[in-house]
């Protein structure tokens, strides 16, 4: 197992530097620099100050070097400095992504609830109106775009119910009411993104698991168990659900980098201050050290989490331990 | 001109007086303590405060905790805030200011003529006014209160206020700033000044704390205990925040336009156009007159006809604004005249405009333009659908793009690629040089944004703006100015297509809003809640 | 061809949710046809007054948007755009895949490695931060999306072609091509790819309808093509007024969603007609 994690993480180096240049040669190509954005910004107008922010900001030298630098820093865990933020690139990351973070594991935690319930359910009762209903609404979700999906439940659950808040994530006020409060306030705000996030993966879950259950249920230990008289459910739980969940730990592995990608939008329709405002805002201002800054990051974060995956599949199937 | 000396110093007797000098806004005794929740229109700033300018966000931020020397207020006079006094030499070749006593920066250390000298010289010039203070020679300290400034040409007194007061003329403590480079100094992001907000949190995707200063110069004054500025990205999360009472006050048309009148009718909250004479915005149209046959200016006229510009005012600004008529907006009731040439929509008179110009009808259209219209705001686009849809009734082939924001500033202010640039300026109410640049041969520099980037010029507009530039006598320098906006909307190489309102949104018991012309710059210590 | 064989339409239809996918695809596709007929000015254009309701107007069954173009209009228009870019993307996305998968198949060694260390490498960077850095940087044109598209949604196609070419490249038929002196360009062209295709075509046909995801989230973002009349865009451009009109963001997502939906149960009834031995996944 270590072995297998030191290959592994090994190969992970030359994948990184590989995004690295790609990433920065693309953006390199990018008409527009972000001089450009913050001299208009600025309204910045005499040529000699622009050349002497050129200075400043390294873009004097040639793009290879510049290349060459980033490599370098980056291998040190230095991601270079946002002049646009005033900050190191890490730690403007690390302030979003706390709340990229949380909304991903909770539209992940309803995925998982919801579309291993619904598989379930939906192969216990197979071929009856409840399976029916829960695979129309799996592929009417699996169709639904997130960001469409994000607009129709504020405009009924916000904005008609008034149940929930329109954006945002937290309320000004609750960082003074305590732990309690601020964690169900940021709770509240999170109830909708999550569900616009997650129902298109709760709708993958529920696919894949019903599948895996039927499977999983016409195999001949589950005839046994139930001709030995165990209770339908038990049966179910017990044998079922722990085999049915090996395809789904792929697929979370799988999909992790497309929920970071599906949380640009979301967080744009609900003003989510996470890695996709961030990363929106980054492109739009050619703000390079960030916009590489995160784009780097995430692969790395997908790369570890596919490694973790693996190491998780060791586990949960002896077939491959064997191997 | 109405704005002498004499009025600097009416206003330096009734700063000490609260509510004199302002004008007849303090419709009660104001309220002390409280806390207040403001945004608006726009996102989170990317530093606090952003040395260069960085826009309208970081100008905003910036605003609460530093202060300039004068401030112009909503009836277009100027304040004292760290000035006292400025005196102009007999010349105008040479400024006294007479800096106020007993200022303290928010860590204690004393304001005096030197953070003054040091501002000029070291981020003024340099940084953030820039071109504007090219005649500076030299800022001297003549006491520890007393500051000159030195031309090597004649300045016009309104021009050197409208510096101190500008955008650009924040005062920063020299003792923070000068060891380092000012743009990347980390205390941007934790901003000390001497204004009446002292900085205590910045939550990243959330919003930023001010507390009352205690210490503030202006006795009794901030009236409010704490100062919220906080970002949501789009307007339906602010209307909403409004109407949960999560936020007090919006600047910069916080919320969607067809929503303000509703909220307005619920009296429970009251929405303001002024306060933004001095950062007016219109929406432009430029004509590439590189390009055949946009450098024929009656073709330019032509198409100027062409465009139904009531229809964008009521589509795209929902009735919130105007056609636009000269280059010195309506809003700036000191420069503007409306006694320009006009250009109604009549598209009969467009097409014989065209004919006249030799450029028929043929199978391909009179001829085609590559449209451009910035996409740095949404209204844009959907202009560009207007001003398209009108030039192909007039048979002329349009090809619409609408970039992004870098893009968009690199094709017309670096690449010039472009024949019809849809954009947009907001200029103070001094035209030299924010407006007059746009129009002469100094204004034409490859590479940098908000200039003159379609190339025109004349040796007549050129003489024109350079007389604006020195001439001292204030009548006649009016005089010049409404000839400038004639030039200008005769020759038609640039023109507001429409002026758009800005709104102020704020809740009834949010009291003395609006109290400058480019108030969301403003410091705030007279903002109070009748609670 | 071993594709085309002739239970094939058989199988398909006995999937009914496939037989009702296939009736909005080709209902969709009728109305992409029959939109310049319909509609035959510029459906961009303002044609009457702004943020009327669906059936408030005969003339406008689908409402006006907010600045008074008819919805209607631009819903038929924007299936030909819609379309037009999904089958693109899905075929540039079906090109770059098909061609690295197989040579890193056919080749094996470090090509192999090498092409699939590539592959990782677009698979680990997130698909949608990666077409909206390509769109802003080569601009929002509708072939700019097209190549961002299927430059980010090949990685799929190029490990299934890759695994179903490494288990036909040792099977008998291609061994006798190779004793008879075939050419290796051949035997991959005539007889290893036919026989490698039927999986890839299932993958292709869900490629299309992520295509379309990918492309309304492009435009619903505002940087898609402001010339062509876009699904995305309209439900982008609704968002502000969803107080007072939120039909004008609900029904361009409706024929999103529709058009998605189709796409997926073609897909599954297509898997069910060319891989039976897969009915069940």
């Amino acid at each position: 197992m270590l072995r297998l994690l030191r290959r592994r993480l090994l190969q992970g180096v030359p994948l990184i530097l590989g995004v690295i240049i790609m990433n920065f040669l693309l953006i390199q190509a990018a008409p527009g620099s972000f001089l450009d954005v913050m001299s208009a910004e600025s309204q910045v107008s005499d040529p000699a100050m622009l050349e002497q922010l050129r200075v400043t900001y390294g873009m004097d030298q040639p793009v290879w070097l510049q290349l060459v630098k980033y490599i370098w820093s980056v291998a040190r865990l230095d991601f270079g400095f946002s002049y646009r933020q005033n900050m190191p690139v890490l730690d403007v990351i690390l302030a979003s992504l706390p709340a990229t973070l949380v909304l991903m594991l909770a539209s992940l935690l309803i995925a998982l609830l919801l579309g291993v319930t619904a598989g379930v359910v939906a192969a216990v009762k197979v071929n009856t109106i409840w399976d029916n209903l829960l695979s129309f609404l799996a592929v009417l979700f699996f169709a639904a775009p997130s960001f469409w999906l994000g607009i129709m439940l504020t405009v009924l659950f916000a904005v008609k119910l008034g149940w929930v808040p329109v954006g945002g994530m937290m309320s000004i006020t609750a960082s003074n009411q305590g732990i309690v409060a601020t964690v169900l306030d940021v709770l509240h705000h999170l109830a909708l993104p999550a569900m616009a996030l997650g129902l298109f993966y709760a709708a993958v879950y529920a696919r894949v698991m019903r599948a895996a259950m039927l499977e999983v249920l016409s195999l001949d230990f589950i005839r046994t168990a139930r001709a030995k008289g165990l209770g339908r459910w038990r049966v179910v739980l017990a044998h079922g659900l722990r085999n049915a969940l090996l395809p789904i730990v792929t697929l979370f592995g799988l999909q992790f980098g497309t929920v970071l990608g599906g949380s640009i939008v979301v967080e744009t329709v609900f003003s989510w201050p996470g890695l996709g405002s961030l990363m929106l805002d980054s492109v739009s201002s050619r703000n390079y050290p960030v916009v590489l800054g995160v784009l780097v990051f995430s692969s790395i974060v997908v790369i570890l989490v596919n490694i973790a995956v693996d190491l998780a599949y060791l586990r949960l199937d002896p077939r491959i331990r064997a191997r | 001109m109405p704005f002498t000396r004499r009025h600097v110093l009416a206003g330096t007797a009734a700063g000490l007086l609260p509510g004199l000098g302002r004008p007849a806004f303090a419709q009660a005794t104001p309220k002390r303590g409280g806390t207040l929740v403001a945004t608006w229109g726009g996102f989170e700033p990317q530093a606090l405060f952003v040395p260069p300018g960085g826009g309208t966000s970081p100008f905003f931020t910036s605003t609460k905790p530093l202060e300039r020397l004068l401030a112009l207020d909503q009836q277009l006079k100027w304040q004292p805030v760290l000035a006292q006094r400025v005196e102009p030499a007999a010349d105008f070749r040479s400024f006294t200011v007479h800096l106020r006593r007993g200022v303290t920066w928010h860590d204690g250390k004393n304001f005096t003529a030197e953070d003054v000298v040091f501002s000029a010289m070291q981020y003024w010039k340099p940084l953030s006014v820039g071109v504007a203070l090219n005649a500076l020679t030299a800022t001297r300290a003549l006491d520890s209160h007393t500051v000159r400034f030195e031309f090597d040409r004649p300045v016009p007194e309104f021009f050197f206020n409208s510096v101190l007061a500008g955008q650009g003329g924040l005062v920063i403590p020299k003792h923070i700033y000068e060891t380092g480079n000012i743009v990347t100094n980390p205390i941007n992001n934790t901003p000390i000044g001497t204004g009446p907000w002292k900085y205590k949190e910045w939550v990243r995707g959330s919003h930023v704390e001010y507390v009352r200063n205690d210490n503030y110069w202006e006795n009794n004054k901030p009236y409010l205990d704490r100062l919220f500025i906080r970002w949501w990205r789009d307007p339906a999360s602010r209307l909403a925040a409004f109407e949960s009472n999560a936020l007090d006050l919006g600047c910069f048309n916080p919320v969607p336009m067809p929503e303000v009148d509703r909220l307005v009718r619920s009296g429970r909250f009251a929405a303001d156009s002024k306060g933004y004479e001095s950062s007016a915005w219109c929406s432009t149209i430029e004509f590439n007159v590189r390009k055949a046959p946009l450098d024929n200016r009656l073709v330019r006229q032509a198409l100027m006809h062409a465009i139904d510009r009531q229809l964008v005012v009521d589509t795209v600004f929902f009735k919130r604004g105007r056609p636009g008529l000269n280059p010195i907006l309506s809003a700036n009731s000191l420069f503007h005249t409306g006694d320009v040439p006009k250009y109604d929509f009549n598209p009969a008179k467009a097409a014989q405009m065209l004919d006249a110009a030799g450029l028929r009808k043929g199978r391909n259209g009179r001829f085609s333009v590559n449209l451009l219209a910035a996409g740095w705001f949404e209204e844009n686009g959907k202009i560009g659908q207007i001003v398209q849809q009108g030039l192909e009734d007039v048979d002329v082939k349009v090809n619409l793009s609408v970039p992004d924001r870098p893009t968009s500033l690199k094709r017309i202010y670096t690449d010039y690629d472009y024949d019809i640039a849809l954009s947009n300026y907001t200029a103070p109410i001094e035209a030299v040089p924010v407006i007059s640049q746009y129009y002469v041969s100094d204004g034409i520099a490859k590479g940098v944004a908000f200039r003159n980037a379609n190339g025109f010029h004349t040796p007549a507009m050129d003489d024109l703006v350079a007389r604006l530039t020195v001439e001292t006598d204030p009548a006649k320098r009016t005089a010049l100015a409404h000839e400038f906006g004639r030039q200008a909307a005769t020759e038609v190489p640039f023109l507001p297509l429409v002026e758009f309102d800005s709104l102020t949104v704020a809740r009834s018991d949010v009291k003395n809003i609006s109290t400058g012309s480019n108030w969301m710059g403003e410091t705030w210590a007279d903002l109070w809640l009748d609670r | 061809m071993a594709v085309a064989t002739p239970g094939l339409f058989r199988r398909f239809a006995r999937n009914r949710a496939a037989l009702l996918g296939l009736v909005i695809l080709v209902a969709v596709i009728a109305l992409a046809l029959a939109a310049p007929t319909l509609y035959p000015r510029n459906p961009l254009r303002i044609v009457g007054p702004a943020e009327l309701w669906p059936l408030q107007d005969p003339r406008f069954p689908l409402g006006t948007d907010s600045i008074g173009r008819n919805i209607a209009a631009i819903i038929a228009h924007g299936a030909r755009a819609t379309l037009l870019i999904g089958l693109f993307a899905s075929l540039t996305a079906t090109l770059i895949g098909v061609t690295i998968g197989s040579v890193a198949a056919w080749f094996g060694g470090w090509v192999d490695e090498l092409l699939m260390r590539f592959t990782e490498m677009f698979q680990v960077v997130p698909g949608l931060v990666f077409v909206l850095t390509i769109v802003s940087i080569l601009g929002g044109t509708v072939q700019n999306i097209t190549i961002a598209v299927g430059v980010v949604s090949w990685t799929g196609i190029a490990r299934l072609t890759r695994a179903e070419f490494l288990t036909l490249r040792d099977r008998e038929f291609v061994q006798a091509c190779r004793a008879m002196g075939m050419p290796d360009w051949r035997i991959v062209l005539a007889e290893v790819l036919p026989n490698a295709l039927p999986p890839v075509i299932v993958l292709s046909s869900l490629a299309v309808a992520s295509a379309i995801l990918f492309e309304s989230a492009v435009s619903f973002l505002g940087l898609g093509d402001p010339q062509v009349a876009s699904w995305g865009r309209l439900v982008g451009e609704g968002r502000t007024l969803i107080r007072s009109s939120w039909y004008i963001s609900a029904v361009p997502g409706v024929a999103i969603m529709l058009m998605v939906l189709a796409l997926n149960l073609i897909g599954d009834g297509l898997n069910d007609a060319l891989n039976p031995k897969l009915r069940n996944r």
